[in-house]
């Protein structure tokens, strides 16, 4: 398997696993953080969902970046990360501004004051939507790929 | 206080086109220290009024991404709060925010 269908096999694995969380998600959306931290099945559906938000933030941005980047033949070795994103949106793979939104969520799930229960819960649902916007980016750039596997 | 130009305009910018009018952002926290090196970019932003939870959020979003677009991604710790010295709002008890409206210096106001 070359480089960019490596990267497509992760990264459709975590694309899999977070449709399903979304889908439990939305199937009996929680009303709030003390409905799911008092529920443990809720819980591991939420555990489930953030999980797979951060993996397939990581597959997008280690695999199928440069690899995107190497199918291109675009110079990609020796460039900070956010010059490759950059070329990406010239390139129409991928909005940064949409990125760079994800990776703040990303950054904030990990450091919510415990005290601020109103803040973490919206943090949640924040990125409950940004999986859903970064599931349809994936599917974009998936199709745009020259000989996509 | 251990801000590049750039770093403190680029703040200056994201204050100015994400946040709502009246809001300030003070930075405070191991920057302030010119004997240190490196560390996180502590912020606390004051906003004029009460918004709900998930503005507050997408306000943070827009404007950490504003950030990491003109710097790079690097750690950005945001503390967000209510009213300000003149027109404290309603009592935020957290030492963070007493800390940062302490011994913080405002860096920018939309």
């Amino acid at each position: 398997m070359d480089r960019l269908g490596i990267a497509l096999w992760e990264t459709d694995r975590h694309a899999a696993a977070l449709g399903d969380a979304l889908a439990d998600w939305d199937a009996a959306p929680p009303h709030g953080l003390q409905q799911v931290e008092g529920n443990p099945a809720l819980r591991r559906m939420t555990d489930q969902l953030l999980f797979r938000f951060l993996k397939l933030q990581d597959a997008l941005g280690e695999r199928l970046v440069p690899a995107t980047l190497a199918v291109l033949l675009e110079p990609d070795s020796d460039r900070p990360m956010l010059d490759k994103l950059n070329r990406l949106d010239r390139l129409g793979y991928l909005r940064l501004d949409d990125w760079l939104q994800w990776r703040d969520l990303r950054n904030r799930l990990s450091h919510e004051s415990p005290e601020q229960t109103e803040v973490r819960w919206a943090t949640l649902k924040a990125a409950a939507q940004a999986s859903k916007e970064m599931l349809a980016a994936y599917a974009r750039w998936r199709d745009r790929l020259p000989g996509k596997t | 206080m251990r801000l590049q130009p750039a770093e403190q305009e680029a703040i200056r910018r994201a204050c100015r086109d994400t946040l709502p009018a009246g809001s300030r952002v003070r930075l405070f926290g191991s920057r302030l220290d010119d004997t240190r090196r490196g560390g996180d970019i502590d912020l606390l932003i004051e906003f004029p009024q009460p918004l709900p939870a998930e503005e507050l959020v997408a306000r943070r979003t827009r404007f950490a991404a504003r950030l990491y677009r003109a710097l790079g991604e690097q750690r950005i710790d945001i503390v967000m709060t209510v009213g300000s010295e003149a027109d404290p709002g309603p009592p935020d008890t957290r030492p963070v925010v007493a800390t940062a409206r302490q011994h913080g210096v405002e860096l920018a106001r939309a």
